[in-house]
């Protein structure tokens, strides 16, 4: 229902494991690879993010747009479908569904416009996007009222009465987190909370509260008496790890170095008193689990998305289109 | 660097023309599933039809609820009756009404089955109903003119606030409660439909105002909206509740203002004469009884108005006098003016009338064995030579 995520057709129908969503990408990863095809989502979240920002939509907007076009691509492959038209329809249902509805014109114009700078024909009239807003109606299962991380983010600030500057770093990372698809794996609350366990982490020197004790005592509240607020020790670890590139505990694909260059880099920075251990991981339930999953999918992102190049993205997808033909799929 | 397409052997909108093909080649078709029996109503949403399931197998599991295995299919426009699925694709009511009923499960609440997407149209099927609210009054008031038994509306307020619970704990606004919009089952279970004035109200990204203009049917809209309030809450929707309550009761709408219509500039008219209907009946508002009147934007306008007293006891004995007592208090409490102590759908539920006889039932048509003239339903094509208008007034 609207109000509660528990009964919700996110939970119930549009929340999936990993494993099925690797299986419903298969075709597609078998064109390309796995770190290709996850690049296309971060450069098509990002191509919703531009023309947002253009037309300065607010991010839940954005947020909605991008958990379509990411539903939309679990029944279908980026090899039989042009996901530029796909990401502009979503952006257009998106802003009806939130109630801030936008003429055709203006997405169209902007959808254009963010293609064309990206050197990619977008070569549509405005009932093609009227139309296929249908067809994705219809592969969303007619299913689109999305409930998002960002109301649990402003009520646990507003309740721990946290820091404003540590909101405005969380809110980032929720925004960002759309860029991976924890959106289709968790709830929203679970990811509103790995958002501000990374901020905490990142700012635990400037903030007054005592965080690691509130996670620890949420951990032990939600798994009964489990876990000590290991993962938190096991954050910083995965960004030690990282920076290191010693144990490459994520993606296998992506260079460690870069990691620098990005927005991640803070988190070389982040203030790490803790003792590691890897024990702490063997110890942490489902929910601290959960909590570590996000936070990795999290980091992970934006290291793959540091070492982006987006023309190389669109050769991919090229490849994808024409191996798709070529093997008689399309 | 090539650009993107640059050895491609598929433009993107030959996909597009690939991707039609196959969508269309997985979908059934409605008349595979469903029998069309004909035409129920029309207008500028597009038309109702009439359905039955061509596998009747499930139905002898649920003979007990006949209208089961009947549905209604309300089919929106598509693109060849009008040029606004291209420039406009899916209605935002279309799209109000389908996303809020994919959620919404309550006993009370029109029941949504699937959507389907045929030949460029959307079609919500749903069950079907024999019945409405306002076929019902009518049918009191032009044929049998007698009152509805109190049983009946007392069964019918009750579930109608049941529903409106369950609509308001989850944050939706229906915004069109009308007669016309009450469905009602062949055994009197009241389903709350027409869902594409309704909206979530929980942390709009705007002020409610600024996405519709106006809202709810000019005689069951609330004071605070006639006065041009910019937020407005639940509140609304009970006073239409209220309104519908009299209604039932004396089986003529309590406010029957004349709606002042739109100007060609597009500006909200003041609807001068609705308030008038509503100021004979509950008096002119005071600041006491409503003490952020002042804020309204229309407030000004109040200078104009005659001062009249409180006649509702005055109009209650005269076209509710089979009604008890109790009844004038519930009706009093959703008929206050001011939006803040307006008595709210849950309090309503639990009101004294409730507790006393007789009792609300669940299927008051059932069991007082009472029918009324079956919903007329028309030949599939008859539509086409007269297709009714959808006013805002029934």
């Amino acid at each position: 229902m609207s109000a509660s995520y528990w009964d919700s057709s996110q939970r119930n129908r549009w929340t999936l494991t990993r494993a099925q969503l690797l299986d419903k990408r298969q075709e597609d990863i078998r064109l390309a690879n796995a770190l290709e095809v996850t690049q296309l989502h971060i450069y098509f979240a990002n191509f919703i993010h531009s023309i947002g920002k253009k037309l300065r939509l607010r991010q839940e907007i954005v947020a909605s747009a991008i958990v379509f076009f990411k539903r939309f691509y679990i029944t279908n492959g980026f090899y039989h479908t042009d996901p530029f038209l796909t990401a502009a329809t979503c952006l257009y249902l998106a802003c009806k569904v939130e109630e801030l509805p936008h003429h055709l014109k203006v997405i169209f114009t902007e959808s254009q416009a963010v293609a064309m700078a990206a050197k990619v024909p977008f070569s549509y009239e405005y009932c093609d996007i009227a139309e296929f807003e249908c067809y994705l109606m219809e592969e969303l299962d007619f299913y689109v009222i999305v409930h998002q991380p960002y109301p649990t983010l402003s009520r646990v600030f507003e309740d721990l009465e946290l820091e404003r500057s540590c909101l405005q770093t969380a809110w980032f990372l929720v925004n960002d987190s759309y860029r991976t698809d924890v959106a289709l794996l968790y709830p929203p609350h679970m990811i509103a909370l790995a958002a501000l366990y990374i901020t905490c982490v990142l700012n635990q020197a400037s903030m007054t509260r005592d965080m690691k004790g509130w996670f620890a005592k949420l951990n032990i509240d939600m798994v009964m008496g489990r876990g000590n607020g290991c993962l938190w020790n096991l954050c910083p670890l995965m960004i030690i790890s990282h920076a290191l590139g010693s144990i490459n505990l994520l993606m296998a694909t992506a260079p460690v170095s870069k990691i620098a260059n990005t927005r991640a880099s803070s988190f070389t920075r982040a203030n790490t008193p803790f003792v590691y251990s890897w024990g702490a991981l063997a110890d942490a339930a489902g929910f601290s689990l959960k909590l570590l999953d996000i936070v990795q999918d999290i980091l992970t992102m934006y290291e793959i998305w540091s070492s982006f190049d987006d023309r190389k993205v669109l050769q991919s997808l090229d490849k994808l289109h024409k191996a798709a033909k070529e093997a008689n799929l399309v | 660097m090539g650009k993107r397409g640059e050895g491609r052997t598929e433009a993107p909108e030959n996909m597009l023309q690939a991707y039609r093909k196959r969508r269309e080649k997985r979908r059934s078709r409605i008349r595979d599933k469903y029998e069309i029996l004909g035409f129920i109503s029309s207008g500028t949403y597009g038309r109702v039809y009439k359905a039955r399931s061509r596998n009747r197998q499930v139905s002898a599991k649920r003979q007990y609820d006949e209208d089961k295995e009947e549905y209604a299919i309300k089919q929106f426009k598509s693109e060849k009756e009008g040029a606004t699925i291209m420039t406009t694709g899916i209605s935002q009511s279309a799209c109000r009404e389908i996303s809020l009923c994919r959620e919404l499960q309550h006993d009370n609440i029109v029941n949504l089955l699937e959507v389907r997407l045929e030949d460029k149209a959307l079609n919500m099927i749903m069950g079907y109903t024999e019945y409405d609210l306002l076929q019902i009054t009518h049918h009191h008031m032009q044929h049998l003119r007698a009152p509805i038994p109190e049983f009946i509306v007392k069964s019918f307020l009750w579930q109608l606030l049941n529903g409106m619970v369950y609509l308001h704990a989850n944050w939706v606004l229906h915004r069109d409660l009308k007669p016309a919009n009450i469905l009602i089952t062949a055994e009197g279970v009241i389903k709350v439909g027409d869902l594409g004035l309704a909206r979530i109200f929980r942390r709009p990204l705007q002020p409610l105002y600024n996405g519709d203009k106006v809202v709810v049917t000019v005689w069951y809209r609330a004071p605070e909206l006639l006065l041009g309030a910019r937020h407005y809450t639940k509140a609304i929707d009970v006073w239409a509740i209220g309104c519908i309550f009299a209604e039932m009761m004396a089986l003529r709408p309590i406010f029957k203002g004349e709606e002042a219509k739109m100007d060609p500039k597009k500006t909200v008219p003041f609807q001068q004469n609705q308030l008038t209907k509503i100021f004979e009946i509950m008096g002119t508002p005071t600041q006491e009884r409503w003490p952020k009147i002042t804020y309204l934007p229309d407030y000004p306008h109040l200078s104009q108005f005659r001062t009249y007293p409180n006649n509702l006891r005055q109009w209650f004995y005269k076209y509710c006098s089979k009604f008890s007592d109790t009844a004038f208090q519930l009706l009093s409490a959703m008929l206050e003016y001011d939006p803040e102590r307006r008595i709210t759908a849950e309090e309503a539920l639990n009101h004294p009338y409730f507790q006393e006889d007789p009792k609300p039932a669940l299927k008051p048509l059932l069991i007082q064995n009472v029918s009324y003239p079956k919903r007329r339903i028309a030949p599939e094509d008859s539509h086409r030579e007269h297709v009714p208008h959808r006013g805002t007034k029934h």
